[in-house]
């Protein structure tokens, strides 16, 4: 979340290293903390959750500060290009991280549906697979395999939430470009309200996403249990929604520093970097939306 | 035809997008590039989303469970 000035005569001579700074000790015990409380936690120690809590409370204690130090370090004209440059990078790895995560999961469910699910059906060359199971189950999609497992159960119809989903996402991407716009206009006043309109509508999706699976289990009988069209449904979209809750904190973030004055229209590189991200949302749930209720 | 259609709509939203992130990291970026690529990203997203609902409505295409 750091802006990269445009260097000063001082600062362009040297790659900036900040010297004795806690943040990488404090996220280290922060991760320790977590996942020894994740191991707790599994184990049936009673103190396991809140080991779990403690530990992302400190994570969050370590990102505040850490991007909180970032931010001063820039607007005091500490970074010059090559540190510039080093946010880019950054930025281009934890995207392919991103993607790979993405990729995992939407690889899951075209599996699931392209080939597992067909073959225990008997197509293809898995006949013997149907005979030996013994059962009638015959493919389709979507379905909680064979066995029936969870039980009936129905899908959310797509035209339903999920639709008005989709739109107040587009809506979302329609402002966050005008933000953009604005930005590099230097037309603060269109920047600051565009951006509020962004994060709102984020902050609603995930609230809406919320309210659809509350609808799913009480209405749809339609679990995390539903067999694999359960177990490829929620992980998909409760994910996405997880980047979109982080995606629209992010933006709240450089709303607060748009309105302390910070980027200008020809240095950004936060405010770019955060906007592409939220696009990418958006064309994550576009992706899920047309596999996941429609193809 | 339509699901064609919708896949290739998909595809293209994904390389503007792509796209917008190769100048956001390039050396120094390309923010004039950067904010193109993303503007016709959105704006093809909202033509696919309204590709979407006509065939629809038009019967081209049910989405899962009806």
């Amino acid at each position: 979340m750091a802006q990269a000035h445009a260097p000063t005569s001082t600062a362009s001579e040297k790659y900036y290293v900040p010297h004795g700074s806690p943040w990488p000790i404090v996220g280290s015990i922060a991760l320790f903390t977590t996942v020894g409380g994740c191991a707790l936690w599994l184990n049936h120690v009673g103190a396991g959750p809140w080991v779990v809590t403690l530990g992302l409370a400190l994570l969050a204690f370590m990102f505040i500060g850490w991007f909180g130090t970032v931010i001063r370090e820039s607007e005091s004209r500490l970074y010059n290009e090559a540190v510039d440059r080093s946010f880019r990078m950054g930025m281009m790895w934890f995207i392919f991280s991103e993607v790979m995560f993405f990729a995992g999961f939407f690889g899951a469910l075209l599996y699931a549906r392209q080939f597992s699910v067909p073959w225990l059906g008997g197509e293809g060359t898995k006949l013997l697979t149907k005979v030996l199971r013994g059962d009638s189950y015959e493919a389709e999609w979507p379905t909680n395999g064979p066995g029936d497992i969870g039980g009936e159960f129905d899908v959310i119809p797509a035209m339903g939430l999920p639709a008005i989903n989709t739109a107040i996402l587009l809506t979302s991407g329609v402002t966050i470009t005008i933000a953009h716009h604005a930005l590099r206009a230097g037309n603060r006043r269109m920047l600051n309200l565009f951006l509020a309109f962004t994060f709102l509508l984020g902050f609603l999706f995930v609230y809406l996403q919320a309210t659809e699976y509350i609808e799913a289990y009480t209405h749809h009988n339609l679990k995390l249990s539903t067999g694999i069209y359960g177990s490829t449904f929620f992980p998909l979209t409760a994910f996405h929604g997880f980047h979109v809750t982080i995606g629209a904190l992010m933006l709240l973030v450089i709303w607060f520093r748009c309105l302390k004055g910070h980027f200008t229209p020809t240095h950004h590189f936060a405010f770019e970097g955060v906007a592409w991200y939220w696009h990418f949302v958006d064309v994550v749930w576009l992706g899920l939306f047309i596999f996941v209720y429609w193809l | 035809m339509t699901r064609l259609l919708i896949l290739a709509g998909l595809l293209a939203i994904v390389l503007s997008l792509g796209s917008a992130l190769v100048h956001l990291v390039r050396n120094k970026g390309d923010s004039d590039k950067m904010a193109r690529a993303l503007t016709i990203r959105i704006g093809l997203s909202i033509l696919l989303f309204v590709l979407l609902l006509v065939a629809w409505r038009l019967g081209w295409i049910q989405p899962h469970g009806s």
